[in-house]
């Protein structure tokens, strides 16, 4: 690339290669490429003017070495030879930014310019053309029974046509225009910004057909066909692993960053990383069809999923609208004077809040996106900050669900190591992890467990049922074992495992109707939950409840460790929701926090729901809010960030009845002409939009 | 004959001349030659006018780096 330096300075170098000297698609490309030479730090690459400008270390000490290696590489750069490459994100929002800003400079450079050069009847009859848009479409509305803002558009602006006023017209076009070009960019930006973390950026892959590997593109790729994928790639199909091994990082799906082994037969998805090893997966959907575009198009959506203050805010600005007009009425009627009456028309408090509130609510759901947390719309903000009490399930929730063996209570004639044997060759068959720390607890002390038992069978989170020499073994909870299978346990040995229990929740072990043991699995709270619960404490939250399936003893102490007032043990999957149910129905607005299969219903019931990072796929998709990250703490943010976010809206709010309501007395006075009031309307409207879409700034 | 007479009569006929010649006009290959070559200029124009912009901003960031440099700001 041929190119000049502009600004060369020991750790930073400025090239211009000219205007067209690459297109704007090529700005990520050349920005990574760039990045690939060790001294460079940073790299700003604009293809408006063809600029590059490099930061760079010195090498050994030398900046002049770092200097030529820059100089020499961008020579020899081809820019339509890199290779396409994601991240181009930032790159978007950088090219929406620029679009906006350019829009923006356009219509003010059209309207101020328009006065210089453009003759005053051409300029008249622009106006009026543009204007009799408004007033069609304000028509229109009016026609189909509907008295909204834009038939007050329509109408202040045909009564400055009328009374030929086309300055005060024009004005009132002008801003509007420029509130819709901000609510425009500030939607298009907040999907971007969502969306493009997301997409699958992938154009070929390597198909197996008859054994042998095919570079073929991403389109062509059908469902049942072979995908070989090596360390380093992006996942690019949903499918099932058919031959290899491989490390994959589920982080876009599941916010977990540790990387999961996938073995034959289990299901990989769009969109997430091979970190080590290489797999052949069988497709089972490509494209639009993958998880990962669902999740794309539900953040698309997710501005039909309006706050309730959202709609609120709009069906208010709608209502006021009739108003106006008996405003415009009683001027007229009462000063016999258009031009005041015309300037209640030009100012009403709709515009400021329908623009606004939207805006509010979409920088706030950018910012908590920033903060690699996922809100499906406004509406969840918003119950969020109204909250009152909030619902936690203990075991994934407020524990990392790492349960760890912590003892084994025999009775009877078996020994602590048979009782675990017994138990980790049955519970070696279903992946909960309570059994897995009984698998894991067995291999950790090198107990062989060869398959003894006849079928198990499976007693959705309660426990297991089998049996072995002829005996029934029961496996679970104490609530199955004792109350749904009758193994008989005396006084005295409840009273033993009481004690020694602890905190930790006790599994029974019934062998042949008779107590063969407890095994005591402990599962630490997360460090952080005291704090993230003093912090919701702090924000509001009068109740804090848990809901858990262990014991008392083990749900007392847990409770008491992190503050907890109120908590509800031995509580049955099912039963979850019923106990937010009757919560809602005390008048309590409930946020309930999940991450289990067993705790969807409780999740769809409660006023909010969060799912943690590493919830299961449905508790995920149930949920209205994803921590992306392993950390309570995030909540306490997220409940200040929309408590800041209705602050926000009431603020604005109280400002724009405020200051309305004193141009609409200026106007009724005659102390503020029309084209003054709807000046100052419209520019107090663009100023409380722009201030909108500021951070809220969560400490 | 009188209405040869009427100024008004010829402006009718000066009017439909006028339009015929500018639809004949607007119609001609040269026109359009002469419309793309402006519209081009224009784009250009916009480019260049960005790409001018865009050197001021790069110029006048580059003079921001060195007064911080200068007043011990930088990094």
């Amino acid at each position: 690339m041929r190119f000049r330096i502009v600004y060369d300075k020991p750790g930073r170098l400025r090239l211009r290669a000219g205007a067209y000297a690459f297109e704007r698609e090529y700005e990520a490309r050349i920005h990574k490429a760039c990045l690939s030479e060790p001294c460079v730090k940073s790299v700003v690459v604009r293809s408006v003017n063809g600029g590059l400008l490099f930061e760079y270390s010195a090498q050994a000490g030398d900046f002049e070495a770092s200097r030529k290696q820059i100089l020499d590489f961008v020579r020899a750069l081809q820019p339509k030879e890199l290779p396409e490459c994601d991240g181009e994100t930032e790159y978007q929002l950088q090219a929406l930014d620029d679009g906006f800003k350019a829009s923006l400079m356009g219509m003010i450079a059209r309207r101020y310019l328009s006065r210089w050069f453009l003759p005053l009847p051409i300029r008249t009859a622009i106006t009026v053309v543009r204007g009799l848009r408004y007033v069609a479409r304000g028509i229109s509305t009016l026609m189909s029974g509907k008295l909204t803002v834009d038939v007050l558009d329509g109408a202040a602006i045909g009564a400055s046509l009328l009374q030929k006023n086309y300055e005060s017209a024009g004005t009132v076009m002008f801003l509007l225009g420029v509130s819709g070009l901000l609510e425009d960019y500030t939607k298009a930006r907040t999907r971007t910004a969502l969306t493009g973390s997301l997409a699958v950026k992938v154009d070929k892959v390597w198909v197996v057909k008859d054994g042998v590997d095919t570079l073929v593109d991403m389109k062509d790729v059908q469902v049942d066909d072979l995908v070989r994928i090596r360390s380093g790639s992006m996942i690019p199909v949903d499918g099932r692993v058919i031959e290899g091994e491989a490390f994959v990082n589920e982080s876009t799906m599941t916010g977990e960053s540790k990387a999961v082994m996938k073995t034959a037969g289990r299901i990989v998805f769009a969109g997430t990383v091979l970190e080590e090893g290489a797999i052949v997966v069988k497709v089972h959907a490509v494209n639009s069809n993958t998880k990962i575009q669902k999740i794309v198009e539900l953040i698309d959506r997710s501005e039909d999923l309006k706050a309730s203050v959202q709609s609120r805010a709009e069906h208010l600005a709608d209502s006021i609208v009739p108003f106006s007009f008996l405003g415009f009425g009683l001027t007229l009627l009462l000063t016999q004077n258009i031009s005041r009456a015309v300037s209640i028309l030009m100012v009403d408090y709709s515009c400021a809040i329908k623009l606004s509130t939207p805006i509010s609510v979409i920088s706030a759901l950018r910012e908590a996106a920033d903060m690699d947390m996922t809100v499906k719309g406004g509406k969840y903000l918003e119950e969020l900050a109204l909250a009152d009490t909030i619902v936690f399930d203990k075991t994934g929730t407020l524990t990392k669900a790492e349960p760890r063996l912590e003892k084994i209570i025999p009775f009877g004639e078996y020994s602590e190591k048979r009782i675990l044997k017994i138990a980790a060759c049955i519970e070696e068959h279903f992946p909960h992890s309570m059994a897995r720390a009984i698998v894991k607890a067995a291999l950790e002390r090198n107990i062989n467990h060869a398959e003894e038992h006849a079928d198990v069978q499976y007693i959705v989170a309660h426990g297991i049922a089998t049996s072995l020499k002829g005996k029934r073994v029961v496996i679970g909870s104490k609530h199955f074992v004792i109350e749904d299978e009758k193994v008989n346990v005396s006084e005295a040995d409840q009273a033993i495992i009481d004690e020694q229990a602890g905190a930790a929740s006790v599994i029974y072990l019934g062998i042949g109707g008779e107590l063969a043991g407890a095994i005591c699995i402990g599962d630490p709270p997360r460090e952080e939950a005291a704090d993230a619960i003093r912090g919701l404490r702090e924000s509001g939250i009068k109740n804090v409840v848990m809901l858990t399936g262990d014991s008392l003893n083990a749900a007392e102490r847990v409770a008491e460790h992190l503050g907890i007032d109120t908590f509800f043990a031995q509580v049955l999957p099912e039963d979850k929701h019923h106990y937010v149910e009757q919560m809602k129905a005390e008048g309590k607005r409930v946020i309930m926090v999940g991450d289990g299969i067993n705790d969807a219903p409780a999740l769809a019931t409660a006023n909010v729901s969060v799912a943690m990072s590493d919830a299961s796929d449905i508790a995920r998709e149930t949920a209205d809010v994803t921590l992306r990250r392993e950390n309570l703490e995030d909540l306490a943010e997220l409940r200040l960030l929309s408590q800041k976010l209705m602050e926000r809206i009431m603020k604005n709010y109280r400002f724009i009845v405020a200051f309305n309501t004193s141009l609409l007395l200026g106007g009724f006075f005659g102390m503020l002409s029309p084209t003054t009031s709807a000046f100052l309307h419209n520019v107090s409207t663009m100023g409380i939009c722009a201030k909108s879409m500021t951070k809220l700034k969560v400490e | 004959m009188s209405v040869f007479k009427n100024e008004k009569f010829w402006l009718v006929i000066a009017g439909a001349v006028g339009s015929a010649v500018a639809k004949k006009v607007l119609k001609a290959k040269k026109t359009r030659e002469l419309a793309v070559q402006g519209l081009a200029h224009g784009m250009k124009f916009t480019a260049d006018a960005k790409a001018a912009f865009q050197d001021m901003k790069d110029e006048a960031s580059d003079i921001c780096n060195d007064a911080k440099a200068e007043a011990g700001l930088d990094k």
